[in-house]
């Protein structure tokens, strides 16, 4: 018996026993691809009655502001999306979206997923710290920008905000935070924050587990934290530099590294250096980070750091920070 | 309705294969629960794309690209990720009748990446050729091949003489580190 058909022979056994449901459960199928189509048709009429009540108020608005807007462009500028996508590129979700089977390439972000990612991709800058930006080229914005939103409140603190200013200062113009899948049983400030300098692009990955916020969400325990190997069992790029260290009231500090594939051949996605953390507590509070270099060739995003933006030691301060449990 | 045209096709699709997926979806995840899910998700995905199956030419390999899909982003998310065991169950070590075997095969499999996993399912379950592989996980050939013996080589090591080592008899090419 050759290899093949031993192979699939000892398949075979290991599939044996699997109980075939009676049921083929066509109807479960249906019902619940009915009810994706209804939540996408909620979304898509939401989205636009909201997109009209903003055009709506905005053009009510600008009459009993004065006189002052000039022409057409200005009724629409304040309420206009300042940086809508220019190529089509949905961004970057690399491997933190569901399931679009483009996304399977070694590792790859997905390049052709557009569930999860409405805004633009990462080229375009977004949310500086210094405020909302304008696009460039807007016209009249002092004017029509105070005639149109004259008492407004101060935005909400956002995820990004919080996440650039647990940050170390000057690693880069932080622009994106793509959501992570879990939707209500993700942390809001999990996710993938993308981090431009120089014209290169790293990114850091953040997976906050805090019990008071997300009761539900799966984790795992210390011990389970605590035997996981990422140097033997890694996917993907493999881990070295393997290290654990206990935290004084029974928590757990691990890190580890990976050298990325730019040298590797046989690899279609070629992809920097990145360090990672672990901080875990007694009472389930978790953080993962990864500073990672980023990607060479993959669409989305641009050229990879030479190294990850954050340092080993940044990093392992960040994460021991107390405060990305504050909510 | 628009899609009156598939729906019977779709629902002879749907009940042919949720069995043979669901098998498959074993020995990708090693949980026939989790495996009850990853069909359901792909069988809900293969729906919702019925107004796109004229241009589908293979539902078939739709299907499979959408379970390996679904599967290898279930496993990227770190926290996801299967946790290892403690101690090796001790099945692995003195395999005899065919039901201790099919336990020894599942732990093993449990040690294989997710993707050469994939591969594996694909390559030697699914009967399909490197090519086929390739073209679903979108992937090259030499990828599928290089996956395929490291796959064979981790269970090669945890199964010992179950599984015979055809490839000892050639020099392997350097593996190529991820």
């Amino acid at each position: 018996m050759n290899e093949e058909m031993r192979v699939k022979e000892l398949l075979g056994l290991a599939a044996r026993g699997v109980a075939l449901p009676a049921d083929p459960g066509v109807d479960d199928i249906l019902q619940q691809a009915d009810r994706v189509r209804r939540r996408r048709r909620i979304a898509v009429a939401v989205a636009s009655a909201a997109a009209m009540v903003a055009v709506g108020v905005g053009t009510a608005r600008l009459p009993a502001s004065g006189s002052a807007a000039p022409h057409d462009s200005a009724a629409t500028a304040p309420w206009t999306d300042p940086a809508p996508p220019e190529t089509g590129d949905p961004g970057p979700t690399a491997g933190l979206t569901g399931s679009d089977p483009s996304q399977y390439a070694d590792g790859a972000p997905s390049v052709g997923s557009t569930s999860t990612a409405p805004t633009s991709g990462p080229n375009v800058s977004r949310g500086t710290s210094s405020g909302t930006p304008k696009p460039s080229g807007t016209p009249s914005t002092s004017k029509t920008g105070t005639a149109t939103k004259p008492s407004a409140p101060p935005p909400a603190k956002t995820a990004l905000d919080t996440v650039k200013a647990l940050l170390p200062t000057g690693i880069g113009e932080i622009t994106k935070k793509v959501e992570e899948p879990d939707g209500p049983a993700a942390h809001p400030l999990t996710g993938r924050y993308l981090v431009t300098k120089n014209g290169k692009m790293g990114f850091v990955d953040i997976y906050v587990k805090d019990p008071k916020v997300n009761p539900d969400a799966a984790t795992m325990t210390l011990a389970e934290m605590r035997a996981y190997d990422h140097c033997d069992n890694s996917e993907g790029p493999r881990a070295t530099d393997c290290r654990i260290s206990d935290l004084p009231a029974g928590g757990l500090f691990k890190s580890w590294t990976q050298a990325g594939t730019r040298d590797t051949p046989n690899t279609t996605t070629k992809r920097g250096p990145s360090f990672s953390v672990l901080v875990a507590y007694a009472d389930g509070r978790s953080i993962q980070m990864r500073s990672d270099a980023g990607f060479d060739n993959v669409p989305g995003y641009l050229p990879g750091m030479a190294q990850p933006p954050l340092t080993a030691e940044q990093l392992a301060q960040t994460a021991s920070d107390l405060r990305w449990f504050k909510n | 309705m628009a899609l009156a045209g598939h729906d019977e096709a779709l629902l002879e699709f749907i009940a042919a294969r949720r069995g043979p997926l669901l098998r498959s979806a074993f020995l990708l995840c090693g949980d026939v629960h989790e495996a009850e899910d990853l069909v359901q998700s792909t069988l809900v995905k293969v729906v919702l794309a019925g107004r796109r199956l004229d241009r589908i030419d293979n539902i078939e390999a739709y299907t499979r690209r959408t379970l390996m899909s679904v599967f290898i982003s279930s496993r990227r998310r770190l926290w996801r990720r299967e946790h290892p065991h403690a101690a090796p169950p001790d099945t692995a070590a003195a395999p005899g009748s065919d039901i201790d075997m099919g336990l020894a095969v599942r732990t093993a499999l449990t040690q294989v990446p997710p993707r050469q996993r994939a591969v594996l399912v694909l390559r030697f379950w699914e009967d399909l050729s490197v090519d086929e592989t390739a073209q679903i996980l979108g992937v090259s050939p030499g990828t599928v091949k290089s996956q395929s013996a490291r796959g064979l080589a981790t269970l090669r090591t945890a199964l010992g003489d179950a599984l015979p080592n055809a490839a000892a008899a050639r020099p392997a090419p350097e593996e190529a580190r991820l």
